[in-house]
């Protein structure tokens, strides 16, 4: 096995004690760093500490760089699970269950979680992109706007089934998302769409500035309705109830191993990207699931599929970077960016022209992981810790950071205006039961969906047989059609094979909806 | 009530932070006119895009060297694809402390766009530093070897051929639409907003062609997946003896110069001679460096030094050409 021993030659060199010291400063960086809402994004945060590993030698700089990601992908899972924050695109999923879990009181288990499904998602995804690397080449090349086009109807699809117990209301907030997402100048045409001819929309609605208003601040708003004078969530004592259980770990082994092999494939496919590749593996999760109920109201396999997802994503999305020269997500392209000032070109012949560089870079990015979790493990009560904080020192601190954030992201005050607007447009979905997520959802989906389906009406003179007749995206559609019919049979017939559904039905309370009220009232 | 009052109070809190943020924004020390003392560096792109790095790479080249002794901050204004940039500099006339790196993308943008802020022609054009030839790729395998044999092909399918590409604005479709016009035939625009996509919808066969930067295609071509069959410059380039350029193909370029991609650097409108003066020098001293040549080559960019009414009519030039295709799009979309 040729590719083994390449791997494990990468894994000694880059496992030198420097190395090691540099892996945990940047992991430690990465995660201080991404705390921070607007810098929390893995790629600008590679982006903007790309110069300090210059002046590495290029595997430690590598290696860093793998650490600093990591470390800013932990970040954002902290700050949704607990605050309910999502500081960059991929972690808003866990907005979901996450957060819920935490406000049972179960937010170490629920980052645990994160930390162990992301670590065992990594490996997994480091050994298919040891092994699989070119059949998987081949399948991203194959993977076209039509194939693409399908996928987004399927993702979709599947943000209907997760809108909870009023799909109404689910659906409204869905168009929401779709119509903010067609804010800016089309890609096709170079038209203005609803930007009222002001420039600061032409490039469309930042996503971190719609995040922070749609939960951050709206949260806020919500919140200080209620508190009073104590402490937000219950904290459990003890260790045990600060790590996921072995019953968590056996639960979640198929979310795990679900997450793993969609982020994977996701991430291989340019253009890709840890949102979706985390968005489709918590929506697959649901309907595969045996306690479809419990999702949106804490259930461990919304955190661990999706944060699986979001880690073996990173391995899939090296497989176009490496072997074909082409960045599959923002991340890579910022990997990229790097290899090129290493004066590395990567391309369909990296393999062979610089094995000293491509193994090492691969080892690295497990050591980063692996870093990860040694340092952040141990580190989760002290985080559960930022729940003690009261509310009146909290809020300020998160409204500030959101203010922070939005400005940051373009250094632009429209953006602030804009954050107003959405923190206002949020509290009005939380005053009406309607969920926020699938607006999030649309948002990202919408303009990959626009832009999938006219390109392959393009190729196809409008013809909308190439969506049926190319073979992959005739069966990512079958999949859909087949998700719609099981939807309509479970809804439909109280013992079908989800019988677990209708038992929830008559409830009138949106599982996806925080409840604050609930929590409060809590002695 | 409570509840109203703690609100009324966030929202208070929120204004006030707002209202600071305001004031941090709009207070700059004014160094206009006269040499410049405090400069900020203009770019159109986000950290790690591509005026971001270039940007950074001339400060840092320049502090290498010892032609800078200070730091100049690189600010991002990303609205619009440079429209954001020109509207902010054009706000600050006279104002010899900020500078910004321009592509040939901004003089687009401004003819696009009806209610454009602000265009090329209201910013004073510094110097041009750096041309990015533009080549031709196809798939190794396609039946065509040259853009004629290429345009014979379209000939004979009407509207079958695809181009690939980014926004239908990008002077790489521009361009296509003028040969489309000089030599009567029509092909298809695929528009995707990111790099890799045009390359595999190359590799799929879903696109047959793709203008772009050498860098772009060089690694498929040695792996032989891709191929060049036009080069957009005067002379054949290095390390492709045998592609000929479009001159040689006799292909007509109509009112298009060679130089479709370029970086420069403009100030603001009315920058003062002097100012323009010290700009120069500075940039003359850091392309004459051998990091800047190196930086150059690496980036696959044919060095240029063109000031005064020289690079005047150049901009002019390349906006003659490209204002009537872009019009004629907006009317057509």
């Amino acid at each position: 096995m040729n590719a083994l021993e390449n791997l494990i030659e990468g894994l000694g060199s880059a496992l030198t004690p420097q190395n090691l010291m540099w892996v945990l400063i940047g992991v430690t960086l990465g995660t201080v760093v991404g705390i921070l809402p607007g810098l929390g994004n893995p790629a600008a945060v590679l982006a903007v500490l790309l110069p300090l590993t210059l002046k590495l030698p290029p595997t430690t700089g590598l290696i860093m760089m793998a650490g600093l990601y990591h470390g800013a992908k932990f970040a954002g899972s902290t700050t949704a699970i607990l605050l309910n924050i999502p500081t960059e695109t991929s972690s808003v999923v866990l907005c979901y269950d996450g957060h819920q879990l935490a406000r049972q009181g179960r937010a170490g288990p629920a980052m645990g979680m994160s930390a162990i499904s992301g670590f065992i998602a990594s490996t997994l995804g480091v050994i298919a992109l040891t092994f699989l690397a070119p059949i998987i080449a081949k399948f991203a090349v194959a993977f076209g706007p039509p194939e693409f086009a399908a996928l987004m109807v399927f993702g979709l699809l599947l943000v209907i089934t997760v809108t909870g117990k009023s799909p109404i209301k689910g659906f409204i907030s869905m168009t929401v998302g779709l119509l903010l997402s067609t804010v800016g100048v089309d890609l096709f045409s170079g038209t203005q769409r609803f930007t009222f001819g002001n420039i600061n929309l032409f490039d469309g609605v930042e996503f971190l500035v719609l995040t922070l208003g749609m939960f951050a601040v709206a949260e806020v708003l919500v919140n200080v309705e209620q508190v009073r004078g104590k402490s937000l969530l219950t904290i459990p004592k003890g260790i045990r109830n600060l790590l996921p259980t072995m019953q968590d770990l056996k639960e979640c082994r198929g979310a795990i191993a679900q997450g793993s092999i969609t982020g994977f494939l996701v991430g291989s496919v340019p253009g890709g990207g840890s949102t979706i590749a985390s968005f489709v593996a918590y929506t697959l999760q649901k309907n595969m699931s045996r306690r479809p109920e419990k999702f949106g109201k804490g259930a461990m396999e919304g955190v661990a599929a999706p944060e699986a997802a979001n880690n073996s994503e990173v391995g899939g999305a090296m497989v176009p970077l490496l072997s074909l020269g082409l960045p599959g997500s923002a991340s890579t392209s910022v990997m990229l960016a790097a290899l090129l000032l290493f004066g590395i070109q990567p391309g369909p012949r990296l393999f062979e022209t610089n094995p000293e560089i491509v193994w090492p870079v691969i080892a690295s990015l497990y050591l980063g992981n692996f870093a990860l979790i040694v340092l952040n493990l141990p580190m989760i009560p002290i985080w559960v810790r930022l729940l003690k904080i009261p509310y009146w020192v909290l809020y300020p601190c998160i409204l500030v950071l959101s203010v922070v954030g939005a400005y940051s992201v373009r250094g632009s005050m429209f953006d602030i205006y804009m954050l107003i607007f959405f923190s206002a447009l949020g509290y009005g979905f939380r005053k009406l039961s309607i969920p926020p997520t699938p607006l999030l959802m649309a948002f990202v989906l919408g303009p990959q969906a626009e832009n999938a389906i006219r390109q392959s009406l393009i190729l196809s003179d409008n013809d909308l047989l190439i969506f049926v007749e190319r073979p992959i995206s005739a069966i990512v559609l079958g999949l859909a059609a087949i998700v719609v019919v099981l939807a309509i049979y479970t809804r439909r017939k109280p013992g079908g094979r989800m019988p677990t559904k209708s038992d929830i039905d008559p409830e009138p309370l949106l599982p996806t909806e925080p409840q604050p009220r609930k929590v409060n009232t809590q002695p | 009530m409570k509840t109203t009052m703690r609100s009324l109070g966030v929202a208070a809190a929120t204004v006030a932070l707002v209202a600071g943020l305001s004031a941090c924004n709009s207070t700059n020390a004014a160094g206009t006119g006269g040499t410049p003392n405090n400069v900020q560096f203009i770019v159109d792109t986000g950290p790690g895009g591509g005026s971001d790095l270039f940007a950074r790479e001339i400060i840092k080249i320049a502090r290498d060297e010892k032609v800078l002794t200070d730091n100049w901050p690189v600010v991002a204004k990303p609205e619009g694809g440079g429209l954001g940039a020109m509207a902010f500099l054009k706000g600050k006339p006279g104002d010899s402390n900020f500078i910004s790196a321009f592509t040939s993308k901004w003089i687009i943008a401004g003819q696009a766009t009806a209610s454009a802020p602000a265009t090329m022609a209201d910013l004073t054009p510094i110097v041009m530093l750096a041309d990015e030839i533009q080549v031709i790729a196809a798939p190794a395998d396609a039946p065509f070897n040259t853009l004629t044999e290429f345009l014979a092909a379209a000939k004979a399918n009407p509207g079958e051929m695809v181009q690939t590409g980014g926004s239908p604005n990008s002077v790489d479709n521009l361009v296509a639409l003028e040969i489309e016009k000089t030599s009567g035939t029509k092909w298809k625009y695929l528009s995707f907003d990111d790099g890799a996509p045009r390359i595999t919808a190359l590799l799929r066969g879903d696109a047959q062609i793709d203008i772009g930067a050498l860098p772009d295609f060089a690694d498929q071509i040695e792996a032989g997946k891709l191929k060049l069959i036009g080069v957009f410059a005067d002379k054949r380039i290095d390390g492709f003896p045998n592609v000929p350029t479009i001159a040689e193909q006799k292909v007509d370029l109509g009112e298009f110069p060679d130089h479709l991609q370029f970086r420069g650097i403009a100030g603001p409108p009315k920058m003062a001679p002097e100012a323009v003066k010290f700009y120069q020098d500075f940039f003359s001293k850091v392309t004459a460096t051998d990091g800047w040549k190196q930086y150059l080559k690496s980036e696959g960019l044919v060095p240029e030094f063109v000031t005064g009414d020289e690079l005047t009519t150049q901009i002019r030039e390349f906006s003659d050409a490209t204002k009537p295709l872009v019009a004629g799009m907006v009317k057509n979309p």
